[in-house]
């Protein structure tokens, strides 16, 4: 290493994931000393985004641990070093798999030469692998896709902490399930309600009827369910049966099985949200999931966070009493009083909990939208469960979204995981994707199934709910993976929890200022403060002062009566 | 405090912005008074003209600043009568006089004098591009439906245009599906509607109406519907049939009961049956409605006078 970090900080953050980010900021954020470091050479570890040639890359990445090191003399007496790491908590790779030829076949453009021109065309449009690859840096595959409620936890954060200045959005533009073999849009919003075509009249009252039930409804409406399901609730509601799919499987995103009580919550998370920012209640954010991580890091440089990538982790130093007490980064010794980690960076002698339940999840490029139209959408799918299958969400994105090169969708999956990705998305991958064969065979262009370009199938652990403090060091605090949440709702509540554990009275992020709301040097009479260190170190007396010169001064061009208050207040 | 940015308090902004105004207050006033100064029947001084269109961006609403504009544009035309490439020249004048009102416009949205002052001018025109006004209307009303000035400023334009009827009400559909809740979106329908066809309008009301009963807009045009002669007495019928249902829904809703008091008057004149049925009506209304008892008990004494004096 040809340069050397500070040896001293509050508190070190290792691994850029979600929770991390977070805490990372909001610990620079009142003035903490942060270190923000990372093995990894991208942000954002299992929540990251990546482009076409990177993602197959991303688990066989050389770790930059100094095998050879002899870590032992950078310890003094009756300390103890842990390398970091461990396999328990990191993706699993089912399959990548590319569906269409390395490049383009050349029998196939002696062929043409007969053909029409028509088909010409056609075979100049189709892909390879070749193309795509060129086009790698125009993807932004999310290997933890998230939507955003508009007015849920995790914008509201954004607005409230103002570090919505450094990420852009798109608002989802539809919401699909799949009911009686085909997609339908979901009607959603009141205008949704009366436009749509599928339901009646009386169908139409009866489902506006019960969603202001669910949002305004008193607890008397909801007596006497505490231990039926919600789908019994919407029976009892006399909701025919498409509604009930719309209500249940997608408004709700809940099952035959959910309790009524936490259907209804679902529901007023959905509706509460809409109106907000476009025609439905959810956001995506432009260029990837992977950039929400990079704002908050943002946030964190900004308020002095110290940002190391590609760093040789060598370990973890403890002393005899198991307290953490630095961090060996090539052969810098650097201290903390606190560390936060990502789960997948935790040593494997403090791995004392298994992960039982897992994602199952899977990334499509496809050639079409599932469902065209004439503007691009941004599409929110949920699929029903089925069949002992659990319900899937789909998250599909298209090239406004700066995901992926023109003429290409994304489609991502999720879901609880009962065998393995492959099973569990089978029934979906038959129904929404076709292949190129049915195109050729049938020759309608109508009505096509999008052609699966390249898949990739894998399974993260959902470590949310496990007791992450189980025989972990008082001093560390370590952050679950990604989880199956369709926002960062529980993101954030870990991170506020960590955060409040190590600065039990200080505020969680508050809002930063706006450039113009900050005071630069030779504006204003006295106000100086100085870009840079002194940002912080500004004497509060001397700017006090200054305030209330400023104060009498212009106060008695105004007429005299206020200035004795205002001169007393702001001394 | 440490780790916290130096920010200005709010009271600092509010001084600074104190300030501020009164530069403006200041500016405004000498501005104003070089203009009325200047102002002479058969010629202007372009400075003066400057200066309005300063004054007119910070403040659409002074309209004496463009009715002094008009003075000046009546001017320009007249002198480009007398020249060879006059037109061209008008027309440049004209189109900044266009870039000043869509300056203003940004500041205040719902300026009537702006608007007005846009169609003055167009009208003056001699290569007025009416088509690409309707263009902007048509941007202007799905990024705000809520502005009235612009819905009558489309129709305006409509009759400069040679837009069809047909292709008119499908973006007035396109604006109602995305909201109804809007008397001016509802209102231009109106205008434009081919009244021939009640039929599919009742349909389209009704899902409104479904939709949200308590959303009296919807209501307002139903009943401009039904003042038409030529709605087919069956499907006043049949509308008639959705709103009991709608009613025994909706109880408490006063717009139904309001609306079956519409209809029934409407389709059966007065015989004994509807006068009853109408009269239980109003009663049902004085309950639901308590802060207009009086006009209910109006409207029902009316009813039963009506028939008394048919007899």
């Amino acid at each position: 290493m040809d340069y050397e970090l500070p040896s001293e900080f509050d508190l070190i953050v290792v691994g850029t994931g979600m929770i991390e980010s977070i805490v990372a900021a909001a610990a620079s954020r009142i003035g903490k000393r942060v270190l923000h470091i990372d093995s990894n050479n991208y942000y954002g570890g299992l929540w990251a985004s990546f482009n076409l040639d990177s993602i197959s890359n991303i688990l066989n990445s050389a770790s930059n641990i100094e095998t050879n090191l002899e870590v032992k003399q950078f310890l003094t007496e009756n300390e103890k070093i842990y390398q970091f790491g461990n396999d328990a908590f990191h993706m699993h790779t089912h399959s990548q798999i590319w569906h269409i030829p390395e490049k383009a076949n050349e029998q196939t453009e002696t062929e043409q030469s007969d053909l029409p021109t028509e088909c010409i065309q056609k075979e100049e449009e189709s892909w390879t692998q070749e193309k795509l690859l060129k086009n790698s840096r125009k993807f932004n595959i999310d290997i933890a896709p998230k939507l955003h409620f508009a007015r849920g936890d995790f914008v509201e954060l954004l607005i409230s902490s103002n570090i919505a200045r450094y990420s852009e959005f798109r608002s989802v533009s539809r919401v699909l399930t799949w009911l009686n073999g085909q997609l339908e849009v979901v009607p959603c919003s009141r205008s949704d309600v009366f436009s749509s075509t599928k339901v009646s009249v009386i169908e139409k009252r009866m489902l506006m009827k019960l969603l202001t039930s669910c949002v305004d409804g008193d607890e008397k409406e909801f007596v006497g369910y505490e231990n039926k399901t919600f789908r019994t609730y919407l029976k009892d509601r006399k909701l025919t049966d498409n509604l009930i799919h719309y209500v249940l499987y997608a408004i709700a995103m809940a099952t035959d099985t959910t309790p009524c009580l936490e259907g209804v919550e679902n529901t007023k998370r959905f509706l509460s949200s809409l109106g907000r920012f476009g025609k439905t209640p959810f956001l995506y954010s432009m260029y990837g999931s992977g950039e929400i991580t990079q704002a908050f890091c943002r946030l964190s440089a900004v308020f002095g966070g110290v940002y190391a990538l590609s760093q040789p982790l060598n370990g973890l130093i403890f002393n005899n009493e198991n307290k953490f007490k630095s961090l060996l980064c090539g052969q810098q010794r650097i201290s903390a009083e606190h560390l936060v980690m990502g789960i997948e960076k935790l040593p494997k002698e403090f791995v004392n909990f298994t992960a039982t339940q897992f994602i199952s999840r899977a990334v499509f490029v496809i050639d079409r939208s599932i469902m065209a139209s004439e503007k691009e959408n941004l599409t929110l799918l949920l699929f029903p469960p089925e069949d002992g299958k659990n319900p899937c969400t789909m998250i599909e994105v298209g090239p406004l979204t700066g995901t992926c090169p023109k003429d290409t969708y994304i489609v991502h999956m999720f879901t609880k995981q009962t065998t393995n990705p492959e099973e569990d998305f089978k029934h979906c991958v038959e129904r929404l994707f076709g292949n190129s064969k049915n195109e050729s065979e049938t020759g309608e262009k109508e009505n096509l199934l999008p052609n699966v370009l390249w898949s990739f199938y894998y399974t993260v652990p959902n470590t949310v709910n496990l007791d992450l403090k189980n025989g972990i060091p008082k001093n560390i605090f370590v952050c679950p993976g990604p989880d199956l949440d369709l926002d960062y709702d529980p993101a954030i509540a870990q991170a506020k929890a960590i955060f409040n554990e190590i600065y039990p009275d200080l505020e969680f992020l508050p809002r930063a200022p706006d450039p113009e709301e900050i005071i630069i040097e030779g504006e204003d009479n006295n106000n100086i403060v100085t870009e840079g260190e002194n940002l912080t170190d500004q004497p509060i007396d001397e700017a006090t002062e200054a305030v209330a010169d400023l104060q009498i001064e212009t106060s008695n061009d105004h007429g005299e009566g206020s200035s004795g208050i205002e001169q007393g207040e702001a001394e | 405090m440490h780790g916290r940015v130096k920010v200005r308090t709010s009271e600092e902004q509010q001084l600074l912005k104190q300030k501020e105004q009164q530069k403006k207050l200041i500016a405004y006033r000498l501005g104003m008074k070089q203009i009325l100064q200047s102002r002479k029947p058969d010629s202007y001084d372009p400075e003066c003209l400057g200066i309005c269109a300063q004054l007119l961006i910070i403040n659409p609403d002074i309209y004496t600043l463009w009715n002094y504009r008009k003075e000046v544009v009546l001017l320009e035309i007249k002198t480009s009568n007398k020249d060879e490439d006059g037109e061209e020249k008008l027309c440049t004048f004209l189109e900044n006089e266009l870039k000043l009102t869509e300056q203003c416009l940004l500041a205040n949205p719902k300026s009537y004098s702006s608007w007005h002052h846009r169609y003055w001018v167009l009208v003056h025109h001699p290569k007025a591009n009416w088509k690409k006004e309707f263009d902007l209307c048509t941007k202007y009303l799905s990024m705000d439906d809520r502005n009235f000035h612009c819905w009558d400023y489309r129709r305006l334009i409509l009759n400069k245009v040679g837009i069809s009827l047909e292709d008119e009400i499908k973006f007035s559909t396109d604006r109602i599906n995305i909201n109804f809740s809007n008397y001016s979106s509802w209102h231009y329908r109106s205008t434009i509607l081919n009244q021939e066809n009640l039929h599919d309008e009742l349909k389209l009301v009704q899902n409104a109406l479904f939709t949200d009963p308590a959303d009296s807009s919807a209501w307002f045009y139903l009943r401009w519907v039904l003042s038409h002669s030529n709605v087919l007495k069956e499907d006043k019928e049949e509308l008639l049939g959705s709103l009991e249902q709608l009613l025994e829904l909706e109880p408490n809703c006063k717009w139904i009961v309001i609306a079956k008091c519409w209809l029934m008057k409407n389709i059966y004149e007065n015989t004994d049956n509807s006068i009853q049925n109408q009269v239980n009506c109003y009663t049902r209304l004085k309950e639901l409605d308590k802060m207009r008892e009086g006009y209910y008990l109006d409207c029902q004494k009316t009813v039963v006078d009506d028939s008394e004096t048919k007899e």
